[in-house]
């Protein structure tokens, strides 16, 4: 419904295009900046909130023991670079010979939202934390088999060590997602009462970080107001003040960016990228990004336990149709098994394209020749998931698989994920942490809980197993070399790669695509 | 007399009414297969961070005990707090409740008095140029889709004339809300006597309550039309207006004949829109609690949804004690 109406004021706007937005319009004051978001963010608690809005939120005013770096790709967009990493709230740091201890040197001077200063205990605090409630900021990396609240231990008010109970190579890169951030220990206690020893109720309301910007305000529904932190590590952000906007319908994002009343508008439907892109005034920044959006296929029962029919699934899917019909040139083919963003990332493998006769011969072949019934799930909240669905049963229905629609409230959607109580199900995501390897070890060994299709394939879990202790560009180069017998065992089908769009008005630079979809205030600028 | 034995006879089924919905409301959402613990746990959750959530939340207890536990917090005030926000769902659904009560009422008010007119021009018109007319936008207004109305106001008033404030929620940009008083920003900034907050406030009202009083006039000028065609066509009217008495004066004493359908469809409009009116909230960013509910369920946030069935149901059940106070005022035969 919410689409159907979005659609219609698009293309109501469409016809009355004209050069109008960009001379009109309120623009906001100077060095504040305005975002029309789908949502505001549920609350500042890394370890509990993951809403899009919320890790967004957090990432903002939050920082990490050691930062990503930052690389231009062949578009000159800016996007993180998983291969250099920089110091952050630790201004040096070693790993010893073993690849277990890793210390930390604190950086000195380093102020809070309140104005303490960051010490030890402050990182001792924020990993106590996680472990004990097991929360997201370690259970979304996978950390809990490497790290224990034990390993991370207090040298010295300055100085930290996380010491592993075995190698984790992908360790670096975790410390540096925004998950990862830590808290101003001092203050939260102030807030912790007997019911809430971990103060779980404060946090959520006021993040009490060392990032750039702090919480000014959240009324959950309407708005979250940032402040620039004047005494932030790395100098205060040029925008002082950032104003979170809950606008719930695309096309009145789509609407407000043109007018100007925002300055960045987020998540609009391809149809209204389109539109957009031609306002004068606006522009839009596209990158690759770590989103794609696949077709999981339950290969604990027949047919999907057949490899056959998985290929022949995938001779089926409808790609082109797919990235020119929903999202109309607004995505990337997605060639491969892991996101366009990470290092390793090749479509040199891919065998695969729209072939229906070979996809029937397939079939045939997997002794379905007469095909058999299906049922593809996907959630109420993505709408592109299910035009796509709606394209594949097309392809389907040709090569003799009869298949259904199931639309589901997304708890639903993810507990038929979680349980494999599905046939077929749409499922979009990014992996938490930009590495091939990890991304691989988690979506495709055997005995890993988010391989929600249970695709158990020996060979494919040795070779994974065995690459997981390389580092550095040798764990690169070999993770990348085995997306050939992956892409040919069809796990799943690869669809698109959604990417990202910063659309925001033309005065609005220092854009930096990040793998975790989140809008670095800090990093922006305006004219 | 009766008034007073209505409300306490009305009062005392409360409880039980309330029991019952509680129940049910438990029980439904649990039932059906959305478990929120699976949507809590994160992109790469392990077995024992989902058992982690489950403790947490307290679902390994058997169903029977949660609910005490449950009833337990109840008869405290206290509806849990939100799984998602972590916030109390009493905190949530007061801000909520007021956003969607202030909408509402002025709605609802503009609604009355547009749908009544219609109704009691198109009833003594009944049949004329004028009939037909009213009776053509009265159809209009029941068949239009909600949220199409709602974006054309903002695609006409704010995009195009730039006569609107954009549709950014209850409060324009850059104007701070009032300070809380009630809750109502329009009854704060008055309170406070804050100019800015008030003109802001109204003039983030006009487009939701334009748009949601255009749908709901039509079913209660509909609902005015047939019962003032009916009254007009009764004997006491009849007779009133055979003994010579003035037009209006006729009018008058039908319109009061008129009035209990009336209030009753508008107390039912009223119920449906506090918690229904999701669509025109979404369409203005109104933080209402018809976009709270859809959120809840589509998480499973067991407490919250709970929270707004119970908190809609005991609205509803006060909306309909008013009705039938305001039928004891206007109808001396349920007086007497």
């Amino acid at each position: 419904m919410r689409a159907l109406a979005s659609g219609l004021l698009a293309l109501a706007l469409a016809t009355t295009a004209s050069g109008e937005a960009g001379e009109s319009g309120t623009p906001a004051a100077p060095k504040v900046l305005t975002i029309a978001g789908v949502e505001t963010p549920q609350g500042f608690d890394k370890d509990f909130q993951q809403q899009v809005a919320s890790t967004e939120a957090q990432a903002n005013v939050g920082a990490t023991l050691i930062r990503y770096g930052v690389r231009t790709d062949a578009k000159g967009v800016q996007l993180e670079d998983y291969g250099k990493l920089l110091p952050g709230l630790a201004e040096s740091w070693t790993i010893s010979r073993d690849n277990l201890a890793h210390t930390f040197k604190l950086r000195k001077g380093v102020k809070s939202h309140y104005g303490n200063d960051l010490t030890a205990d402050d990182v001792k605090w924020t990993y106590d934390r996680s472990f004990t409630l097991k929360g997201l900021g370690v259970t979304s990396f996978g950390l809990e088999p490497f790290l224990d609240a034990d390993g991370v231990k207090v040298v010295d008010p300055n100085t930290v060590e996380f010491r592993l109970k075995r190698p984790n190579p992908v360790f670096l890169l975790v410390l540096a997602a925004p998950a990862s951030l830590i808290w101003d220990s001092k203050e939260a206690r102030k807030h912790a009462t007997d019911q809430d020893p971990w103060a779980k109720g404060w946090i959520a309301n006021n993040g009490p970080g060392f990032g750039p910007y702090k919480v000014e305000s959240l009324m959950r529904g309407q708005e979250a107001v940032f402040a620039a932190h004047d005494r932030y590590y790395l100098g205060a952000a040029p925008i002082k003040r950032v104003v979170y906007k809950a606008v719930p319908a695309s096309s009145n994002r789509l609407a407000l960016l043109e007018t100007g009343a925002v300055d960045v508008a987020l998540e609009l439907t391809p149809l209204e990228l389109e539109q957009a892109k031609s306002k004068s005034g606006v522009k839009i920044t596209s990158s690759g990004g770590s989103r794609f959006i696949a077709l999981v296929m339950n290969q604990t029962k027949p047919p999907f336990n057949n490899p056959k029919v998985r290929k022949a699934m995938a001779y089926a899917a409808p790609y082109d149709d797919v990235l020119n019909s929903v999202y109309r040139g607004w995505a990337s083919p997605w060639r491969t098994v892991i996101a366009a963003n990470q290092l390793g990332y090749t479509e040199e493998y891919w065998p695969y394209k729209t072939d229906l006769g070979r996809a029937r011969a397939v079939l045939a072949e997997a002794g379905y020749p007469r095909g058999f019934n299906l049922t593809i799930t996907s959630s109420v909240e993505q709408v592109t998931a299910q035009e796509i669905a709606i394209l594949y049963r097309t392809n389907l229905e040709k090569i003799g698989i009869r298949a259904q629609m199931e639309n589901l409230p997304a708890a639903a959607h993810r507990e038929k994920l979680f349980q494999a109580g599905f046939e077929a199900i749409m499922w979009s995501a990014q992996a938490s942490v930009p590495d091939i390897g990890y991304a691989m070890n988690i979506y495709f060994r055997a005995a890993s809980r988010p391989n929600w299709g249970k695709f158990n394939d020996p060979e494919i879990d040795k070779a994974v197993e065995k690459g997981l202790s390389l580092f550095g560009q040798e764990r690169v180069e070999y993770f990348s070399k085995l997306q050939k017998p992956i892409l040919e065992a069809v796990p799943w089908i690869s669809l698109a790669q959604p990417g990202y769009h910063f659309a925001a008005r033309s005065n609005i630079e220092g854009f930096v695509y990040h793998n975790s979809n989140h809008i670095g205030f800090a990093e922006l600028g305006k004219k | 007399m009766n008034a007073v034995r209505l409300i306490g006879q009305r009062l005392a089924w409360l409880i039980p009414q309330l029991i019952g919905i509680s129940l049910v409301t438990f029980c439904l959402v649990r039932v059906i297969p959305a478990n929120p613990v699976y949507l809590l746990a994160g992109p790469s959750p392990t077995e024992e961070s989902i058992r982690a959530i489950i403790l947490d939340l307290g679902l390994d207890q058997p169903l029977h005990l949660q609910y005490v536990d449950y009833m337990g917090r109840l008869v405290r005030g206290d509806l849990g707090i939100s799984w998602i926000s972590r916030q109390p769902v009493v905190e949530e659904l007061r801000s909520r409740l007021t956003a969607s009560l202030e909408l509402t009422v002025l709605s609802l008010a503009a609604a009355l008095a547009l749908g009544v007119t219609m109704g009691v021009a198109s009833a003594l018109g009944k049949g004329r140029a004028l009939d037909q007319v009213l009776r053509l936008v009265t159809l209009v207004g029941l068949s239009m889709p909600r949220f199409w109305f709602g974006l054309l106001l903002v695609f006409v008033f704010y995009y195009h004339l730039r006569v609107a404030p954009p549709p950014l929620g209850r409060i324009g940009l850059g104007v701070a809300p009032p300070a809380h008083v009630t809750g109502f920003y329009v009854v704060d900034s008055l309170l406070t006597g804050n100019l800015p907050a008030l003109g802001a406030s109204l003039a983030a009202l006009a487009l939701p309550v334009l748009a949601m009083s255009f749908m709901i006039a039509a079913p209660i000028a509909k609902t005015t039309r047939a019962a003032m065609v009916e009254m007009l066509s009764n004997e006491y009217v009849r007779h009133a207006r055979a003994c010579g008495l003035p037009r209006r004066q006729v009018w008058a004493y039908a319109i009061r004949g008129a009035l209990p359908p009336i209030i009753t469809m508008a107390g039912i409009v009223f119920s449906t829109l506090l918690g229904g009116g999701v669509l025109v909230e979404t369409v203005f960013g109104w933080p209402g609690m018809g976009t709270y509910a859809v959120q809840s369920i589509n998480s499973s946030d067991y407490n919250a949804v709970q929270g707004f069935v119970l908190i809609t149901a005991i609205i509803t059940v006060a909306v309909f004690l008013i009705i039938d106070l305001l039928y004891v005022i206007i109808d001396p035969r349920v007086r007497h």
